[in-house]
Formats: structure tokens, C-alpha cells, sequence
């Protein structure tokens, strides 16, 4: 086959290009510069086959090289930083956590549900924690802890399953074709196979994107019989090191992954912070560990159910606060002096009404409250609080959001080295926020 | 043309190649070699009705197709009530003059790979050849690997005493084949057939139940069942292409499952839009498609209203659809073969929400409704397509003869072929493929079995053996198609009563799921592609393996699976050296290269020479071997 490099040197000619690549060429049939299916609100469609992908093959250039090498961090690099992203399934009522005892409407509106002010942990002269979070208060003493009291998103919807989609998506309009830390992490490229790490379930938000799915680390790595683990791993790479194909160099580099996980399996690991029962506990505390081994994790996710709180929701809803800060004071504490190189940030799908129902709950509202965690944080309140009154927020009973989650994505997305966080939310303009360090 | 100037120059135009890789086994990448099938496909086409002749396979390859032969002997013993050994069996690929562009001939396995002696020089000859891969070299295995969900013991037989072309054809048959297994399952699911009209008064009542009540059915039961059933057809029906057609079809018209506003409706799109034009016209599936109120409502046509308001804007017209009709469902965003634009993103799409407009759902009875008051009035014009649209009254054949227009349209087979092609032969299709399916397809009044019969039979299937790799969907059913796994007779405990699905299949459908395709559910209208950089991934390579183990150990319940030494068949193998190779040629329908073999056996913990005796268990080893045999690159393609 004639190769790219066997065509004359400089600008070819326009009968020596292959298709889709009439940039700067004499025909004046350069495509369009913006892509009109790329444009506002929608995504990547559909792949146009002979597109530059068939130019690449043209070239002879080996366009699907994978993109998830496996490679053990050099010893004495900085490790890299670790965001994780933490989903709170159903929808939280933020009033119920971060309380807003300075909103002149507050105990008027929230009735029974509210805590008395002086049992809440103040932040502001507005805003106060829920007493069962108490182990947050000393993260946001040290300056690592910040709240979107109004944190918003452009779902409309309030169905869990597509507000779900459409957040996770991440589209200003619509669905988006794989979820925005899948696009992220694809913009990231070279990373390791470890780099992204969902433990429990791989959430919308990572598909279309390299995210390994792990209960913890003892079960991570080929099924079967425990004494018989090694030789198949053996076996398994000498039947993939026969064959050049970007699958086998794939399998390889996931025998390294699990090799180096076997590592961890097989050692002694004692925590040193107290973990509190529960899967969600669970899951930060297989996420420290990772952090720990620098296994070289950029992003990884965890998702904590509960949240869809119709009814008597108060009692729920303090002990989901207990379970939530006891394991985020944990984590926090686990990490230890890698605590400045890791972010959490924790989202629902969508927040709550303002008005408790009839049922001692709440139902399905826009508005809800973004938290984030961890070394990357600039401590603080973001975001302008709407007030509670229907008028103030355009929408009956429910918050309307000041803050775009996409904003504050972006900026813990640039922090986390992602070099163009914008092309993440295509056709979304994202506001300073400043709850990340720039 | 400059496209063409280019080709020509890689394509060397005589034929003839310079030594070095004819041989099949320079180490150049797959990607490299499909690229080298779309480029030289399109010098074909610049050279009118061109002869394609496609390589001879190494001598390695050949002595590995002449072992498939073998294999597939083997793979008979452990067919039950087979019938007298089959004449002929074929080894490695034969000559084969396909009907393709009239004069097209493809001869696979030639021993002279070049120029026809009595060719005229004006002609353009282009040498298609087969990338270096793990699979054997067999054109009939070849066929059923590619278009079925793997192979089974069964199928492999059959396609080997059939050859290919009668099974191609037996499986494209306008009457399906009995489907036994099939149909008695399709009793565990009754939602699957219930109308969105029947369906909504079923869940009229379901929701009055309390939430305790047993009988309450999930919110999403009926998604449940589809695509349950869905995993059931693609394991175990008898009509294997027609299932693999139907996701192709499933992915590029899509309305995905588990869409709320469209709850209730989408089993019936699967079933009375997809399914049932899957070998018939397209305009008419494009059409039922439109007024499905599954569609309908999925992208937001129902509620598109072309009437003006007091300023005289239409400003409640929806374009959701009218853009993805065209983009995704008709002549695509750009041409496959020139790369330019189809269509005016803005014009086109506004004009065709016009002409759409009015088309709606009576949400009562979840039945579709033409709404004549929200039809737009008024001249429209697509692409080439013109309608004075006059009045309320005809705006339904106004939206009709839209549709048809594009559902004929020469772009729409172009961009049909295309996807028809990445996943039937390979990531970047040829060009003069493309074009020959889509002549065919307007030729035959947007026949879509007219179109698949050109793909099927080309000479660029026949050199891509091995050049797919498994999406999600086809390694589970992979798994379980070649071990053998069946729904459990005895089962009935593992019915999940709220979803009334079988609780096996519910966990294979999360491990396809949790491998990254959410079978039949993607949210967005474009559906899963099928290119091997979405697919390649440490997620589908460690989930792969892990699948091999629980399936091999038989972890989900109600399913029935062989004894692992039911794989050696009848005759009991003398040493574990000829385990390994019994077990691989019943696994994988092929034999293991000697360092494949020493690493299998190297997993007993024994010499190859230790006789296996009364332990048909290798020492307790057999469930790791099987499962490294399906880990085995062999099993992740198709």
C-alpha cells in the first residue's frame, strides 16, 4: 500500500487528498469549519464513516492506539490528582442539610422538618449544617469543605430517569450521546487502565468512556478459583502476547491492571481512620485506598441511594446525614497527605419542593445543593441563595438553581488536568464559580 | 474526483503486489487493513464493474483452515440427532464468484492472487486481502460467526453441511425458521405483545394497586420483558441473522427503551415498526416508524404545533424529529461517499417540522392521532422536495410523501449500506460496497433484504474473517451460545413476579449493561455504533473473562448448563495435552496453536503427557481451562 509519506512534501494537491480533508486546498471545497451537528445542544451523532477516520487508515496511521495505557506511575512523579464524583440517587432535599435558618421564610416554610437554630452547625449568617453532619464541620474548619446552596442544572424534566440521563449526560438540550467524565477522561488520553474507577455501579455520567466497574479491591481481577488466579493471569497473557491487534494490547495492559491490584490484595492494609458501616462507606473506603496506592485513579464515581424522600422524610434523611459524614470524615482522614491532590463533589439528579407535603416529605423540585470536598476546595457558600418565595425563583415550590452544576464541573474538571473542560459541555458557557482553586 | 487519482495510485492498478505482505503476515494493523478494504473498494468503483481478487491465506492460515475442518468434525460429535456425515466438508476459503456489480468476481483462496489473464487494460484490478487474524481461515464459519451471535455446536455443523450460501439463504427465507426455545419463553413474557392501548389499561389498574400487592407490575415492566426477550432471541432463535439485522435496525432507527414520556410504546415500535419491516421495504418501516407514538413522543413530534400565533411566528413548532429523520434516520448528516453535506441543517429541518407537524399521539389510548388544526400551512420544500401544502385537511399525505421521498433517496441506502457494513465486514466500509448496496436497495423499491444479500455475498465479507470485534451484546450471547447454556425447564422459581422476567436473563442483561451497552436503551437517537475504538476497552476485556468464569460455573439462576465434562463429547481424551485440544476444538470451532496449547496446559499444574484417566476433571482444573479457552482472542471476535 502507498503510504501518506510516499505523497510529495507540502500543501497536496486537491486530486492527492482523500476525502474530508480539502482544509486550505486549492478546490475552495474546504467543509465547513463548524460543524452543524456539533453545534448548540447537540453531540457527537452518528460517526460519519468516511470521514477522518478513513484518512487515518489512508495515512497508514494506527488510529486506534489505545488510549488507556497501562503504566505503574514513575517513581518520585507528583501522582496525579483524583476527582470523585459522588451521586446521591433520588434526589436530595438540600434544605435538609444545609439549612437556611437566616431565610426569613425558613422556619415558616419548613416547619417540623427544620432544625432548631441552635442545634445547627453555622456557616453563615444564613446557612447552617443539619447537626447529624457534624463530622463535616471540621473539613470546613480547615478550610476543605464548600456548598452551592442553589446549585441548578437544565433538566426540566424531574423524572429520575431522565433527569439522570440529561445530568449525566451533561447536553444543553436534550441527551447527550456519553456521559460528560466519559468525554472528559476521553479528552485526558494515555491514561492508565485504573484511571477511572467507578466503584458499585458505572453511572451514565462514564459512558462511552474508560471507567472500570469495581465492587472493592479483593474482588477486582479474574474470577474463579483464588489458587489458580496467577496461572490464569499466566496463561491469559501468553495467549494475548502472540497476536498484534489494539484488543490484545488492551488485554495486556488490564493483566497489568489486575496484577497490580493483586499487589494490593496481597497487602497487609490497615485503616487508619473509622469507617462507619454501609456500602456507601464501603465504597470511599476502597476509593482512599486506591487514592493511598497511587494506582494512578483520575476520576472515580460512587453512588449512594435513599434520597427520594416523599415521605417522613426527617428521620431518613438524618440518618442518611450521619451515614454521609461519618464516611466522607473518614475518607478525608484516609487519605492523609494526599488529601490535596483529591476533590469530591457531590450532586443528585435533581432537588426537592421547598414546601414539606402532606406526608411529612417532599416531592420532585429543580434546585438542589452541590457540595465539594478535599485538597482542591476553596471553602465558602458559592453561589447567590434565590430565597424561598415562589416569585424569587420564577418556578411554584421549588429552588431555582444560581449555579449551573456544568460551571462548577469545569472548574473541578481543570483542576483534575483536564486541559479544555469547555469542550466537555459543548454549547454551554460556564460562569466563574470559585468554589475550586483555580 | 480527486478521491479516485489517489486510490489509483494506492491501488495498484495491474494488481499486482510487490512480494513482502501477500503473504498475510506483515504486522500491520487491522484498522490499516480495513483501511485498506475502503480505499481499495473505492478504486474499484472508479473503475466501473472492476474484478476484485482477493489474496490467498498464508501457509500457516491454511494449514489452520484445513485443522477447522477437523474442528468442525469435532464440533459434529457433539451434535445431537446429527444426521450422516456431511459431504465435502470445505477447508479454508474456496473460489467464489459472487454476484457482485455483475462482473465482480472475488476467488478468496486463489492460487494465482492476481490479474485474470483475459482482463482489457483499461480495467482497474484491486487486491482485497485478508488482515492477519486468530480466526481460521473458513469462509462457512466465517458466515455464521459474523452474522449470528456466535456459534453453536449446532449451527456450526449445519453451515459446514450446508455450506454458507444455503444457509445465508435458509436464514434469509421470507418464513423464519420454527423457533422452539424461543416461543415457549416468549410465554414468561406477555408484555412483550400486549399494544401500547392494551398496555396502558393494564397499568391504569396496575397503579391503583398498592405497592406491596405481589401482582403489582414494575413501572417499566413491559421495557423489562422486551429487552429480556431480546437477550432470549439473540442466545437461543433459530433465525440468527434476523436478530443480528434487528439490532443493526434497533440502533439506527431508535427509540430506546426506558424512555419515560414514551412508557408503554416502545415495545411496540420494536415489535410493529422493526421487527416487522426487518426484511421488507424501509419506506415502510420509516413511515410506521413516524407515526408510532413511541417515536412520536421520544422526539417530541406529538407535540409539535405548526400554528401561527398572533405575531405570526410558529413559535411552538418542534424540530426534534424533523432533525433526526434526516441526520439519523434517512440520508444522514453527510454523504459516506463524499463527506459533504446532505442536507441545510436550518432550512431543511425547519421545512420538514412543518411538514410534519400535526402527527401526534391521543394520549388516552396511546394510539397515533393526526391533529389537523397543528398542521403547518403553506409552501415547504426539502432538499429536492417540494408540497404546496395548501390545507389542514391533506397534511397527512403531505407528511407521507416526505417521508417516502426520503426513505428513496439514493443517500438514504448510501447511508444505510454503511451501517449495515461496519457491522457486517469491517469499521470503514468501501466505498464501491456502499454503492453497490445501495443500488440494489433502490433498485428494489428500498428493500433492505435486497441490500444485506449484496453485503452478505461481496467480496470484501469474504476477506474480513475475524475483523469484528464482539460488542457487549454479542460476547455475552457468545458465552452462552457456546457453552450451550439453556433456559432452565425447571425454573420457575427464578421468575421475578413485579417484572415477570426470567431472573437469569435479567443478570446476563446487566452484565452486557455493565460491559457498556445498555442493550436497546441508549438515550440518544443515534443507538450504539460498532467500531472497534468504542469497544476496545479494559471494561469489556476483564468483563469478558469474568463472564467466561460465572457462565462456565453456571452462577445465574434459571438457566441450565452442561457439565463442564460434557464438553469433551464422547471419546474420553488419553492425556491432558489432547484435553486442552479436545475442549479448544469444541470451544472455539478451531485448533490451538502449540503455545496456546502449553499455556492451557500449563494451567493444570501437569505435563501434557499426564493421562487423564478417570478424572475427567484435569485435577480439578477443568472450570479454569474452559474459561481461558473462551478468554481466548478467537471468542472476543466475530
Amino acid at each position: 500500500m502507498t503510504e501518506f509519506r510516499d505523497l510529495p512534501d507540502g500543501l497536496l494537491r486537491h486530486d492527492q487528498r482523500p476525502d474530508g480533508l480539502h482544509d486550505d486546498c486549492d478546490c475552495g471545497q474546504a467543509p465547513e469549519r463548524t460543524d452543524p451537528w456539533k453545534g448548540k445542544g447537540v453531540f457527537t451523532r452518528r460517526r460519519v464513516i468516511q470521514g477522518s477516520t478513513a484518512f487515518a487508515a489512508a495515512l497508514g496511521v494506527q488510529q486506534v492506539t489505545t488510549r488507556f495505557a497501562f503504566s505503574a506511575p514513575a517513581a518520585g512523579a507528583a501522582p496525579a490528582r483524583t476527582i470523585g464524583i459522588i451521586s446521591l440517587r433520588g434526589g436530595l432535599d438540600g434544605l435538609s442539610w444545609l439549612e437556611a435558618p437566616g431565610d426569613p421564610n425558613f422556619y415558616k416554610i419548613r416547619g417540623s422538618v427544620a432544625d432548631p437554630q441552635g442545634q445547627l452547625l453555622q456557616l453563615s449568617s444564613m446557612f447552617g449544617l443539619n447537626p447529624n453532619l457534624k463530622p463535616l464541620q471540621k473539613w470546613w474548619d480547615k478550610g476543605n469543605a464548600a456548598f452551592i446552596p442553589a446549585m441548578g442544572t437544565q433538566d426540566k424534566t424531574l423524572s429520575h430517569f431522565e433527569s439522570t440521563k440529561i445530568v449525566e449526560g451533561g447536553a444543553e438540550q436534550g441527551y447527550a450521546s456519553d456521559g460528560y467524565l466519559a468525554r472528559a477522561l476521553r479528552s485526558m488520553g494515555g491514561l492508565p487502565v485504573l484511571a477511572a474507577t467507578s466503584i458499585g455501579n458505572r453511572p451514565i455520567s462514564m459512558d462511552g468512556g474508560p471507567a472500570i466497574a469495581m465492587n472493592d479491591i479483593a474482588s477486582f481481577g479474574l474470577g474463579g478459583l483464588d489458587s489458580i488466579r496467577a496461572d490464569e493471569t499466566k496463561a491469559l497473557k501468553a495467549l494475548y502476547s502472540q497476536y498484534t491487534h489494539p484488543m490484545a494490547k488492551t488485554a495486556l495492559e488490564t493483566l497489568g491492571a489486575i496484577d497490580t491490584m493483586t499487589k494490593l490484595q496481597k497487602q497487609q492494609y490497615k485503616s487508619v481512620a473509622q469507617f462507619p458501616n454501609g456500602g456507601f462507606a464501603d465504597g470511599l473506603k476502597t476509593a482512599a485506598r486506591l487514592v493511598n496506592a497511587n494506582v494512578g485513579m483520575r476520576m472515580f464515581t460512587v453512588e449512594v441511594g435513599g434520597f427520594d424522600t416523599h415521605t417522613n422524610q426527617k428521620g431518613q434523611l438524618d440518618n442518611h446525614a450521619q451515614e454521609f459524614s461519618g464516611a466522607l470524615d473518614a475518607f478525608l482522614t484516609e487519605i492523609g497527605a494526599n488529601l490535596p491532590r483529591v476533590t469530591l463533589f457531590v450532586i443528585s439528579e435533581f432537588g426537592r419542593t421547598i414546601r414539606i407535603n402532606g406526608n411529612g416529605g417532599s416531592d420532585h423540585g429543580r434546585g438542589q445543593l452541590g457540595m465539594a470536598f478535599g485538597g482542591g476546595v476553596t471553602k465558602g457558600l458559592f453561589g447567590a441563595w434565590p430565597g424561598m418565595t415562589s416569585s424569587a425563583n420564577g418556578y411554584d415550590n421549588t429552588l431555582m438553581g444560581t449555579v449551573d452544576y456544568r460551571s462548577a464541573a469545569t472548574e473541578l474538571l481543570r483542576w483534575g488536568g483536564v486541559t479544555n473542560p469547555a469542550a466537555v459541555f459543548p454549547g454551554f458557557t460556564p460562569k466563574p464559580v470559585g468554589m475550586i482553586k483555580g | 474526483m480527486g478521491r479516485h487519482t489517489t486510490l489509483e495510485r494506492q491501488g495498484a492498478p495491474d494488481g499486482a503486489r510487490p512480494g513482502g505482505d501477500d503473504d498475510g503476515h506483515s504486522p500491520i494493523t487491522r484498522r490499516q487493513i480495513l483501511g485498506i478494504l475502503g480505499v481499495a473498494g473505492t478504486a474499484a468503483a472508479c473503475a466501473g464493474g472492476a474484478q476484485v481478487v482477493a489474496n490467498r491465506p498464508g501457509p500457516a492460515q491454511q494449514a489452520a483452515s484445513q485443522a477447522a475442518s477437523e474442528a468442525t468434525k469435532e464440533a459434529a460429535k457433539h451434535v445431537t440427532n446429527k444426521p450422516a456425515a456431511p459431504a465435502g466438508l470445505r477447508a479454508g476459503a474456496t473460489e467464489v464468484k459472487a454476484p457482485v456489480s455483475g462482473k465482480t468476481v472475488a476467488r478468496a483462496n486463489d492460487a494465482m492472487p492476481t490479474v485474470p489473464k483475459k482482463s482489457k487494460p483499461a480495467k482497474t484490478y484491486t487486491v482485497l486481502k485478508q488482515a492477519p487474524t486468530p480466526v481460521v481461515l473458513d469462509p462457512d464459519l466465517h458466515f455464521a460467526r459474523r452474522l449470528s451471535y456466535g456459534l453453536t455446536p449446532e449451527l456450526a455443523f449445519n453451515v459446514k453441511k450446508m455450506g454458507y450460501r444455503a444457509w445465508v439463504a435458509q436464514q434469509l427465507a421470507a418464513a423464519p425458521l420454527a423457533d422452539p426455545v424461543v416461543d415457549d419463553l416468549a410465554k414468561r413474557y406477555p408484555l412483550v405483545n400486549q399494544s401500547p392501548s392494551q398496555l396502558k389499561a393494564l397499568y391504569d389498574a396496575n397503579d391503583k394497586k398498592k405497592d406491596d400487592d405481589p401482582s403489582k407490575l414494575d413501572y417499566f415492566a413491559a421495557d423489562d420483558q422486551a429487552v429480556e426477550m431480546k437477550l432470549a432471541r439473540a442466545f437461543w432463535s433459530t433465525n440468527q441473522i434476523r436478530e443480528t439485522v434487528h439490532e443493526v435496525m434497533a440502533d439506527f432507527f431508535h427509540v430506546p427503551f426506558y424512555t419515560d414520556k414514551a412508557r408503554l410504546a416502545v415495545a411496540d415500535f420494536d415489535r410493529s415498526v422493526i421487527r416487522k419491516h426487518l426484511f421488507g421495504k424501509y419506506a415502510d418501516m420509516l413511515w410506521a416508524g413516524t407515526i408510532h407514538p413511541a417515536m412520536l413522543r421520544y422526539l417530541d413530534l406529538a407535540d409539535s404545533d405548526g400554528r401561527r400565533d398572533s405575531g405570526g411566528k410558529t413559535s411552538n413548532i418542534n424540530q426534534n424529529f424533523s432533525r433526526e429523520i434526516l441526520e439519523l434516520f434517512s440520508v444522514g448528516a453527510k454523504s459516506p461517499l463524499t463527506g459533504k453535506l446532505n442536507y441545510d441543517p436550518r432550512t431543511d429541518v425547519v421545512n420538514a417540522a412543518f411538514a410534519l407537524s400535526g402527527l401526534s399521539v391521543d394520549g388516552d389510548t396511546m394510539t397515533f392521532k393526526y391533529k389537523p388544526e397543528r398542521h403547518y400551512v403553506g409552501p415547504v420544500k426539502v432538499m429536492g422536495w417540494k408540497n404546496a401544502n395548501p390545507n389542514t385537511a391533506d397534511g397527512m399525505k403531505v407528511a407521507k410523501s416526505l417521508v417516502d421521498y426520503l426513505s428513496h433517496l439514493p443517500q438514504t441506502g448510501e447511508y444505510l449500506a454503511s451501517q449495515f457494513i461496519q457491522r457486517f465486514i469491517g469499521d470503514v466500509p468501501s466505498a464501491d460496497l456502499i454503492k453497490r448496496a445501495a443500488s440494489a436497495y433502490l433498485k428494489s423499491d428500498t428493500s433492505i433484504l435486497e441490500m444485506l444479500k449484496v453485503i452478505f455475498f461481496s467480496p470484501e465479507m469474504m476477506v474480513s474473517v475475524g475483523a469484528k470485534l464482539r460488542r457487549p451484546l454479542d460476547t455475552v450471547a457468545a458465552d452462552v451460545r457456546t457453552l450451550g447454556v439453556t433456559p432452565d425447564p425447571n425454573g420457575k422459581e427464578a421468575l421475578d413476579q413485579k417484572r415477570g422476567t426470567l431472573q437469569g436473563l435479567r443478570d446476563l442483561r446487566y452484565q452486557v449493561n455493565q460491559l457498556g451497552q445498555n442493550l436497546l436503551a441508549k438515550a440518544t437517537p443515534d443507538g450504539f455504533d460498532d467500531l472497534t475504538e468504542t469497544w476496545n476497552n479494559g471494561i469489556t476485556a476483564l468483563g469478558s473473562w469474568n463472564l467466561n468464569t460465572s457462565l462456565v460455573q453456571g452462577w445465574y439462576k434459571g438457566l441450565a448448563y452442561p457439565k463442564p465434562e460434557s464438553f469433551y463429547g464422547k471419546a474420553v481424551p488419553k492425556t491432558y495435552g489432547d484435553a486442552v485440544q479436545t475442549l479448544t476444538r469444541r470451544l472455539l470451532n478451531q485448533p490451538l496453536s502449540p503455545a496456546h496449547s502449553a499455556a492451557l496446559v500449563a494451567l493444570t499444574g501437569k505435563p501434557a503427557a499426564t493421562p487423564v484417566g478417570k478424572d475427567l476433571s484435569l485435577g480439578g482444573k477443568l472450570v479454569p481451562v474452559l474459561s481461558t479457552i473462551l478468554a481466548d482472542p478467537v471468542q472476543r471476535l466475530r
